[in-house]
Parts: structure tokens; sequence; C-alpha cells
């Protein structure tokens, strides 16, 4: 059964047509990596993906839920319940501890626990920086930080937009190896990267040009094949 | 496991803490305005009772006499008077009795009166030449005009005559009030009563009250129910008057917080559009992770909120001191502290900073997370 499944998805804004009849499925447990020049229609896909928007035509089944039929509070819930996000520029509240940017995403999803949180930035080994401040830790810290956040609620997917694009060689190891390990536990993930390397650390890879998925091809040889015939909503 | 609601309290702190700077001018700004409605409402309140002591300068506003089938009054209707108004609104009331006198073979009219209720009663009468010590409780007072006729002066004494009666007093001050007192001679009730040979009868009371126009009507009709054959009236010139004075005053107040509340919702509405603006990316990142709007909402509407409280608390204590100040230099008077001010101040002062989060709130709502992290996600 797939996770995401895109059926001649359009996105258009104003003139623009941002998407242009992209199809895609993705299994679950699948790593994809989504690569493509700047302004190929990458950060539209992956709004459409995290539930930030919804296409102009064509069908976004995420987990088994239709998309289109969404107010804006369902894409809210399906988003907290589905997707854990991993940014670029990290995005932490400035004035929250570690901790506390940990515990947001709890507390939006359902209840702040500190212990949990606490045990998710020891996972990423932040266990020694729980109670600094954003400004007070280095890039890859801040981006350990930011997978916890991702990671507290047990996504079923996990998109991740340039996640190592502002991190040193060593961070970006860190980085990987803990995408990597979430990805080990049967999860899906949704990476974008310009980085051919990273890229290949996927089970798969599609290249996106002029709003349209241009290439497809296994990463690794031991990628599963996406089809697209398992698109069926979630009855 | 850590409860929820604590941690919303701590990200509201924190929220609040961050942006001190913004934070302090919405809460200055509904601070002064909310301080500024407390003092005005308490100045509207207490204006009324105020105006209208200040304006009892004018002397008395309020006139008991005679029925038409009465020749004259007794205690009785003072004592009606009295029991029917609260001592806090009755600042005086002065019995007269009235008769013609001979003093150095001229005629001239003798009035007995308390000249303890003179200050109260009549306080625009101006004394002179008894050198400041104040309204004497005996002798006799009398009128500029006729002084000079008679050629008397402070300190002298003189005999006043009716019929086979004298009685001889110590004239210890002059009185001069521009009207038909200036040439008469005034001496204590008692003493007059005995000279008139009319003791227990009153021909006039004077008083001066506080209230309204409608208030002093209201007491009149319910005297003369009280004390059968008296006629009550107001002074309807002087009543009027106060009204119309009292009026204007309120209207003023009434504008002046119509004003200030807009002006305060303006200046807090700016400050929380900047307050948004600043945390576009913030709101943004809260909505990508799991937010609703209504929750984002009501996580705003929360700081509006304790802003407006902290506010409406600073403003009532802020308040009560500048209507202090206030009637302290108008009225010479401390003002009353109002209790009902204590929930009132803070829920107005919630109001309008709720009133100026609207649009402020309309902004998050409509902040659009994909657009605002746009790049980054």
């Amino acid at each position: 059964m797939s996770v995401i499944c895109l059926e001649n998805v359009v996105k258009q804004y104003g003139e623009v047509r941002a998407l242009d009849g992209v199809n895609l499925t993705v299994e679950r447990g699948e790593w994809l990596a989504i690569m493509g020049p700047s302004g190929s229609g990458k950060t539209t896909l992956l709004n459409l993906l995290g539930c930030l928007d919804v296409p102009t035509s064509g069908n976004v089944i995420i987990d088994g839920r239709k998309v289109a039929g969404l107010d804006t509070d369902g894409l809210t819930a399906l988003r907290r319940e589905t997707i854990g996000s991993i940014f670029q520029q990290f995005h932490l509240v400035p004035y929250l501890s570690a901790l506390e940017n940990v515990m947001l995403a709890q507390y939006f999803h359902s209840m702040a626990d500190a212990a949990e949180a606490a045990r998710a930035l020891e996972a990423v080994g932040m266990g020694e920086r729980l109670h600094h401040k954003p400004s007070q830790l280095s890039g890859g810290e801040q981006q350990r930080v930011c997978i916890a956040r991702a990671l507290v609620n047990y996504p079923a997917i996990l998109l991740a937009d340039e996640p190592t694009g502002n991190l040193d060689r060593a961070n970006e190891e860190v980085v990987l190896e803990l995408i990597r390990g979430f990805h080990q536990r049967g999860q899906t993930v949704i990476l974008v990267t310009h980085n051919p390397e990273i890229a290949r650390c996927a089970d798969r890879m599609s290249v996106m040009s002029y709003g349209k998925l241009r290439a497809c091809a296994d990463a690794s040889p031991a990628g599963p094949a996406a089809t697209g015939d398992e698109c069926a909503p979630r009855p | 496991m850590t409860h929820t609601p604590s941690f919303f309290a701590r990200l509201l702190l924190r929220s609040l803490l961050e942006r001190k700077g913004r934070v302090t001018v919405a809460l200055a700004s509904v601070t002064l305005g909310a301080s500024v409605i407390a003092a005005f409402v308490t100045l509207y309140v207490d204006v009324g009772a105020k105006m209208s002591r200040e304006l009892r300068a004018y002397g008395a506003n309020f006139v008991v006499e005679p029925g038409e089938s009465r020749r004259s009054l007794t205690g009785e209707a003072e004592q009606a008077l009295r029991s029917l108004l609260p001592a806090e609104r009755l600042v005086g009331i002065q019995a007269l009795l009235y008769d013609v006198v001979e003093l150095q073979g001229r005629r001239l009219v003798a009035a007995g009166m308390a000249f303890d209720q003179i200050r109260a009663v009549t306080p625009y009468w101006q004394l002179s030449g008894n050198d400041g010590a104040g309204i004497p409780a005996t002798g006799c007072l009398l009128g500029r005009d006729a002084a000079r006729k008679l050629g008397v002066e402070p300190g002298h004494e003189v005999e006043l005559v009716m019929e086979a009666r004298r009685h001889r007093c110590a004239v210890t001050a002059l009185v001069e009030t521009g009207g038909a007192e200036d040439g008469q001679v005034f001496l204590p009730f008692g003493e007059a009563s005995t000279l008139f040979a009319r003791p227990g009868e009153i021909d006039l009371l004077l008083a001066s009250i506080i209230g309204a126009l409608e208030e002093a009507e209201g007491l009149a009709r319910a005297l003369e129910q009280r004390a059968p054959g008296v006629a009550a009236h107001p002074i309807l010139k002087l009543s009027r008057s106060e009204g119309i004075i009292l009026e204007k005053v309120r209207a003023i107040v009434y504008v002046a917080v119509v004003l200030i509340t807009a002006s305060t919702f303006v200046s807090l509405l700016i400050a929380l559009l900047a307050m948004v603006s600043q945390r576009r990316r913030e709101i943004a990142l809260m909505k990508a992770l799991g937010a609703t709007d209504r929750r984002m909402r009501f996580h705003f509407l929360a700081e509006v909120a304790i802003t407006g409280v902290a506010a409406g608390i600073l403003g009532l204590a802020a308040g009560y001191g500048l209507a202090n100040l206030i009637e302290r230099v108008l009225f010479a008077t401390a003002v009353s502290f109002r209790w009902w001010l204590v929930p009132l101040v803070p829920a107005v002062a919630v109001l309008i900073s709720a009133a100026g989060a609207l649009i402020p709130l309309r902004m998050v709502t409509r902040l659009h997370p994909a657009l605002v992290l746009k790049g980054d996600y």
C-alpha cells in the first residue's frame, strides 16, 4: 500500500504552472530523494506533500486520505498526525530551549511530555544541551533539535528540505545517519537535496524540472520499484 | 508527564518576555487608556455631587414659606425638611424671622437668624469690621448702607426698639451683599423672637441642598405632604443653571472617555499589528507543526488578555490617583473609591484589547505557512 500517491497533479499560481501533471507513488517505508534546480517546483511539491497547500487539479492522497476533500483544519490535522518536517533553516523558536522546541511539536500534536521530549533529544545526541537556546547551539546542533522535533510524534512520513544544506561535512554525516536510522525503522522519507551524494542514500531518486517529475530512477539497487496502481484512498 | 496547560502557560510567559519592548508599548497604551477612563468614570460619578456642592457658593436654592392658610411656619417645618434629606445633601438651613424695628429713630428691617448658618446658606455675604474674626455668635450684624446712614461702626452698641420692647446689642460686623440686606440689621434668632414677641414662629426657611432640579422638586412635594400648610419650592434660576452646567460637564467627560477609548484602540492596534508582523515566521512554524487557526487565535488572545488584565489593574490604580489629583485641584476634596470599578476597569481594558486584536487576529488566521516558510519547506 502506498503512503503517498499523486495523480496528474497540477498547481497553478496565476499564469505560472508550478506543477504540471505530476504523478508519484511512494511506498510505505520507502526513501525518496527529489532533486532539481531552483524554481523547478520542488517546494510546491513539498507543500502539497506536507498538507500546507492543495492542488489546483488532480489527486493527492496522503496516508490513505484525499487532500482535496479536506478543509484547513482537516489539512492541519492530517499534517499533525502524519508528517514530520526538517527545514534547511531549522526554524527553531528562538526564545524556547531545545527541550521546549521539541515539546512545542508535542503540544500541538497532543500533549507536551518533557521526559519523552528529552529522550528524543538524547536519541539525536543532544542530551547535554536540553536547556540551551537555539542561539547557544551550532548549526549542526540546531538541525539535530529540528530532527528530534520532527520525530517526537512518530510521524509516518518525514519531509526533509535540504536538511544538510547549512551544515559542514561532519554534521552532514550525523544528520544523514539520523535520517537513515528513522528509515531503517520502516518509516517513509522524502528528501529534497541538490547534493547527488546525499540523494544516493535514498532508495529512489526523482528529478523535478519545469514542474514535471522528469526522471525517476532507483538510487540504490535494493530500492523498491514505484508503481502507480495502489493509490486508492483508505475506506 | 508534563501537562499541556503548564506548557501553555510557559509558552505564554516566554512569548511575552521575549517581546518585552512591544508588550510594554501595548501595556503602556492600554494602561494609559484604562487609567484615564477609570479617572473620568470616577469623576463622572462624583462630579454631580461635587459640582453641586461647589455651586452652593451661590447660596440657598430651596425655599419653604407659609402656605396660603398660614401666617408663619413653625420649627416642625424645619424638622420635616431635615428628616427628608440625608445629612450629606443638606449644606445648610436658615430659619428667618422678619419685622420692622427702630434704630436711632430710623425704621429698618430686622431679621432673626442663626449666625452659624450664614457661611453655609449665604456664603456670598461679605462681613467687615470684625478683623477677620469670623462670624460672631452674639451681638448684631448691620447692613453696610444702614451703618453709613446711622454713623454706626463695628464695636458700637445700638438699641433696637419695637413697640415697648428694647434690645441692646454690640455691632460685631457690617454686612455687604449688594442687595436689600445692606439696609437691614440682623440678630440671633432667639433674641429676635423675644424682641418681635413671636415665639416659635418662622417666616421663611432658606436651604442649600445638593441635588438636581428634579430631586429638589420631589423634595418640595414630599415636604408639603409631611408638613401640611407649608409651600416649598426650589429656586429655579439656580437649580436650572446647576443642571445645565452639570449636563455640560458630564458631556465633556463622556466625549473625553470615548476619544480616549478610540485612541487607545488605535495605538494598541498598531502595536499588535507590528507584533504579528514580527512573529510571522513563528506563527507559520507553529501552523506547520500542526497548530489550528483556532488554537493560534486562542494563544494570541490569551497574550492580549493577560496584557489587558495587567493594564486594567495598573490603570485602575493610576486612574484612582489621577481622579484624586483632579478632585484635589478642582474641589479640594479626596475622591471616594468605587469598588465596582475593580472588576469594571480590567474588563473594559480586556474588551479594548480584544477589539484591538481583531484585525491582527485576522492576519494570524490568514497567514499561510507555505508562503512564509517559502524556500525552506
